[in-house]
């Protein structure tokens, strides 16, 4: 039997109202759910995530997460506020309001330095901040995978792994027995809630 | 038995190297001497600045590393410990200095304005009299020697330990001598780069200066040490046994002191700028005019944006001991124009070199190349009983280190 | 509260038998429990009225002008920026601890740095008050801003007050953007933990929907380091701005070179003695000894001794550096008006301020008294008072008597500057203990990675190395040491 994506492919249609987010795996080890990522990942699964506790080393790598857009959005962040921090300074103390302070040229740049460090921290800070949430899609208070059972215990002590239905190598079956080979205390069905 | 030892055929050809250095620098001195004989006791203050930093600043970097560890150390520290020992060659060294210095000889003016009775009984400079005259000035100068001398002997004598055996009373030793020693060290460094820098211009004066001389010499101490290693250690494969974090916190450490040079000198410029006194801002006047102002603008891409960035963003180059080498190489040129726009714009008001510019340098510098070497020789490379190093080597791999 | 040496203190960084499980309850049963301790509730109420003495002293100011302090030509300065600097001072040790000790591995900061960067953000807030009040017009303050307006004025950017205001304001927007991103995860956990219906709704929308996928992880972490990358300068370029409000200007005693460093080791060294004042109890009324262990305070209680150390350098420099100007003025600032207790109204403060920040802290040298945890709150209150008397010395003693013998003149704060300045402690201690009811005082996620690393964390970890080899991996492998 052969099941197709919802309108908005986000779900399997399995059945009358019935749509598969996908399928979870709970791992009570870090070590575990990375070895887990990597079998995934090996098996040509590419909408697949991992949900655990704190930042475990190694399995966004393993999940094949390449993403640098934080260092190089700080950068340009960094970048502008340098820039417009300089350009302030000098727009406000040479071209809109020179004022003589204590006979220091208009042009004093050794004064200019402070605030322009400043504005680079601040801008840079902010879009690295601004950054994050966008690309992770924050804030959004529902998701599929929260009506995991378990899924409280993601927050604290349990390590989750999960394969898209969306994915093209999605298979309702396949996908389901290959998971339970995965060392997992147990594989269960997120489904979307309609 | 710890046979890991520094390679003699390196060691010879850097031994080479330091002869050639101190032939063709004595050389240019002389050729300085007979052209321009004004000035070569300048030249040989800021070269001599250099290398004494470089053995003081070892001692310093030795003291912060039983103080607080850290990966940086472990590998360069048979260096370090070499550099030390050659603190009595420095007091040596310091003969010429102490004597062109203070005394007007065969026709040629004391280095040290303050020694002229002209200069000494005016202005402000007469109040100072009570610190800056020649029996307290050589007494301080002996001082700083000796104390400089115990910490490096002390930190010889229990560091040797740690290459033959296990003591971790000798490591707990070395760790309050750490922490000791430093206080001890930066308040005679302070001292002494008032009585050697500081009072070449005797209105002059900048509190800061203790700090700012006390990182820049572990500067120019860091990145000699890191090229030296790069050209002796860096295809030695046994070496490959530690921590790759290791390589990666020699650069980090190297990064952090360039922006400690940079905070520490940009301070004194903002607040001697902003208040604008007359004994202090002519200091900075002297680094302005007739062509300084270009030497003193350079320093900012030079001495700090090029190699902060490198260094900031080149996380790979870190890990590299010879890409690092060429950073840290570029590094030291940059310290020897730091110290020489510290010294030469004092006297002269136009920007210019003489051939003693280049010779001293090379003069000193060759003479401490090859007494250091001779230090190194037949030493081993690794402290391998230091318990820090212990904990991040895996057991066996301490043994492999110990039997090659 | 404070209470001696027991015998569950621990020296590791963490005390033994935790699991994730065990930590998370730890923390958060903090939090989450509904029970109310008698003593907490006391002391709040007690601090909140020492707040209320802030309020008052702000109407006052607010309805007479600012002619109901005590500072007044030639003391312009005086109470409201001693407090102004002492408390952003304090601040320091926080971002310190949260962003410099991460960069350099250390990973002790785990369990303080959560309540250290509160610490930071609450002193700041304190600190901010009172260069809010002293601007006497404060329909005004939007002056202080380049914002473009119908007279065409703009701000003097040549002076250090204006950095200040753009330093400050960083400072505290970072530090909180800082302080919030850390926390997401264990809002998270709060969420997923909560019992009650509204803590659900509320901890759930702090948590902005925090799910722990490892893609999110991924970005969190990159920006959490840069965020300390980040930080690092940012609290140094802080506390020099502040020495520049002072260096700048020709006033003897306040124009010299070495206040850059000298303030911030000042300020992370004030900071750290605050870090201790608020855990040494911290750890005895909430249980926290095997979180919070002897480890952390002894290597507080280091800190605080170099960096007391350098302090204590300041000093020497300033009185050899005041002789060696040569400068009548400055000589005269050093040896009479601080030092000679005959000639000089304000000469105690100095002698104080050497036993406070000078002698107080010899005792550091030795781990008996770092391991002991009421020498160190004792000695933690002594580099308190200490490092006010230090901007006391600075600002009022060198204002009292400057060029001209005939613009000298005394000062002496009114009760509206001690209700400013007791107020402000009483409402930073207020926010304290609200924080360490309402929030995680301790980071729950990073704890887990130290129980993840030091083989406590699940039975099976330790099959795979030693605890020792966790160490190194932890070392080797540690996101900081992509730097």
């Amino acid at each position: 039997m052969t099941y197709v994506l919802d309108q908005s492919h986000q779900a399997l249609k399995i059945g009358e109202d019935r749509l598969l987010y996908g399928y979870m795996a709970e791992f009570e080890h870090a070590e575990d759910v990375v070895a887990a990522a990597r079998r995934v990942r090996d098996a040509g699964y590419k909408k697949i995530d991992a949900y655990t506790p704190f930042p475990v080393e190694g399995l966004s790598e393993a999940l094949g997460f390449r993403d640098h857009w934080i260092p190089f959005l700080m950068l340009i962040g960094g970048i502008v506020g340098c820039i417009g921090g300089f350009a302030l300074v000098y727009y406000c103390t040479v071209i809109a309001y020179p004022l003589n302070i204590g006979g220091r040229p208009l042009f004093s740049w050794p004064m200019y330095i402070p605030v322009t460090f400043e504005c680079t921290v601040l801008v840079a800070a902010l879009t690295g901040v601004l950054g994050m949430f966008l690309l992770n899609g924050l804030p959004m208070p529902y998701h599929p995978v929260f009506d995991h059972p378990d899924f409280d215990r993601a927050s604290s002590d349990r390590f989750f792994l999960c394969i898209e239905a969306r994915d093209p190598n999605f298979d309702f079956t396949e996908t389901r027995r290959f998971m339970e080979t995965l060392g997992a205390l147990h594989v269960s069905d997120i489904e979307l809630r309609k | 038995m710890n046979p890991l030892v520094y390679p003699d055929n390196k060691l010879n050809r850097l031994q080479s190297i330091a002869l050639i250095m101190a032939v063709v620098g004595l050389v240019l001195f002389v050729i300085g001497f007979i052209t321009s004989p004004g000035s070569v006791w300048q030249s040989y203050l800021y070269a001599y600045l250099f290398w004494l930093g470089v053995t003081a600043g070892s001692i310093g970097l030795l003291l912060l590393h039983h103080m607080v560890s850290g990966g940086w150390g472990f590998l360069i520290r048979g260096q370090l410990e070499a550099a030390s020992r050659l603190l009595p060659w420095m007091a040596v060294l310091f003969v010429p200095l102490a004597i062109f210095g203070l005394f007007n000889i065969a026709g040629m003016n004391a280095l040290y304005p303050w020694t002229d009775p002209e200069v000494a009984h005016h202005g402000v400079v007469q109040k100072k009299l009570g610190y800056l005259n020649i029996p307290f000035f050589l007494i301080r100068a002996a001082l700083y020697f000796i104390i400089w001398g115990v910490i490096a002997m002390l930190l010889n004598r229990w560091g040797r330990t740690q290459y033959d055996r296990s003591d971790p009373e000798v490591t707990n030793r070395l760790n309050h001598l750490g922490s000791f020693g430093m206080v001890l060290m930066v308040i005679t460094m302070t001292f002494a780069m008032v009585d050697w820098v500081m009072s070449l211009e005797p209105e002059w004066f900048s509190s800061i200066i203790g700090l700012l001389f006390s990182a820049t010499h572990t500067l120019s101490a860091m990145a000699t040490m890191l090229a030296l290693f790069a050209y002796i250690n860096g295809d030695l494969p046994e070496l490959l046994v530690v921590p790759r974090r290791y390589f990666r916190d020699q650069g980090n450490l190297l990064l952090a002191l360039v922006m400690l040079w940079a905070y520490l000198s940009f301070s004194q410029l903002l607040i001697i700028y902003s208040a604008n006194i007359a004994e202090e801002a002519l200091w900075y006047v002297h680094r302005e005019r007739g062509g300084w102002g270009f030497i003193s603008l350079s320093l900012i891409p030079l001495h700090f944006a090029l190699p902060f960035l490198v260094l900031l963003v080149g996380s790979g180059l870190k890990q590299n001991p010879r890409r690092l080498a060429g950073v840290a190489l570029f590094i030291v040129v940059m310290r020897h124009v730091d110290l020489f726009w510290w010294v030469a714009p004092t006297f002269r008001h136009h920007l210019y070199v003489t051939f003693a510019d280049f010779g001293a340098p090379l003069l000193i510098g060759g003479i401490w190349l090859y007494l250091w070497v001779g230090q190194l020789r037949g030493r081993a490379i690794l402290p391998v009983y230091d318990p820090r190093l212990e904990g991040h080597l895996p057991a066996q791999e301490v043994e492999v280190v110990s039997h090659v | 509260m404070v209470q001696p040496q027991r015998t569950d203190e621990t020296f590791e960084m963490i005390g033994p038998g935790h699991n994730y499980e065990s930590v998370t309850e730890k923390i958060s049963s903090v939090v989450l429990s509904r029970r109310i301790s008698v003593l907490w509730l006391a002391l709040v109420l007690v601090f909140a009225h020492i707040a209320g003495l802030f309020g008052l002293g702000a109407v006052m100011t607010l309805f007479w002008g600012v002619g109901t302090w005590g500072n007044n030509i030639p003391v312009g300065w005086a109470f409201g920026i001693i407090n102004f600097v002492w408390w952003i001072g304090i601040g320091h040790a926080g971002t310190l601890i949260s962003a410099i000790l991460l960069l350099l591995h250390q990973n002790w900061r785990t369990s303080i740095n959560r309540f250290a960067e509160a610490m930071t953000l609450f002193a700041v807030f304190c600190a901010a008050q009172y260069p809010l009040f002293h601007i006497g017009r404060h329909m005004y303050a939007y002056w202080m801003f380049p914002v473009p307006n119908s007279m065409g004025l703009w701000p003097q950017f040549k002076s250090p007050l204006i950095w200040d205001v753009f330093a400050i304001n960083t400072y505290l927007l970072v530090s909180a953007l800082f302080w919030f991103v850390g926390l997401i995860p264990d809002l998270a956990t709060l969420r997923d933990r909560a019992r009650t219906k509204p803590a659900k709704i509320i901890y759930g929308m702090l948590a902005m929907g925090w799910r722990g996928s490892a893609l999110h992880w991924r970005r969190y972490t990159a920006l959490y380091l840069l965020l300390a990358g980040l930080s690092t300068p940012l609290v140094l370029s802080v506390h020099t701005i502040v020495s520049f409000d002072f260096a700048f200007g020709n006033v003897p005693g306040w124009h010299t070179t070495i206040f850059p460093p000298y303030f911030v080791a000042g300020a992370v060294f004030a900071g750290f003695a605050m870090v201790l004042i608020l855990a040494i109890p911290l750890r005895a009324a909430f249980h926290l000894r095997d979180v919070i262990t002897m480890k952390h305070l002894e290597n507080c209680a280091k800190v605080m001794l170099a960096t007391g150390m350098i302090v204590v350098y300041g000093y020497i420099m300033e009185v050899f550096f005041g002789w060696y100007s040569g400068s009548e003025y400055e000589r005269y600032m050093t040896f009479v008006t601080r030092m000679n207790l005959n000639e000089s109204p304000y000469a105690w403060s100095w002698y104080a301020l050497l036993i406070c920040n000078g002698l107080a802290i010899q005792p550091l040298w030795f781990k008996k008294v770092r391991t002991n945890p009421l020498a160190l709150f004792v000695i933690s209150l002594f580099v308190s008072v200490g490092m006010w008397l230090e901007r006391f010395v600075i600002i009022v003693t060198s204002l009292t008597r400057d060029f001209l013998p005939a613009a000298w003149g005394n000062y002496s704060p009114t009760w509206v500057d001690w209700a400013l300045y007791i107020g402000t402690i009483g409402l930073f201690f207020t926010l304290f203990l609200l924080f360490i009811r309402l929030l995680p005082a301790i980071s729950i996620a990073e704890m887990r990675e130290l129980v993840a690393h030091h083989g406590h964390g699940t039975a099976s970890f330790t099959e795979h190395g030693t605890e020792e080899m966790a160490d190194a991996r932890l070392v080797e492998e540690h996101p900081t040491n992509k730097f």
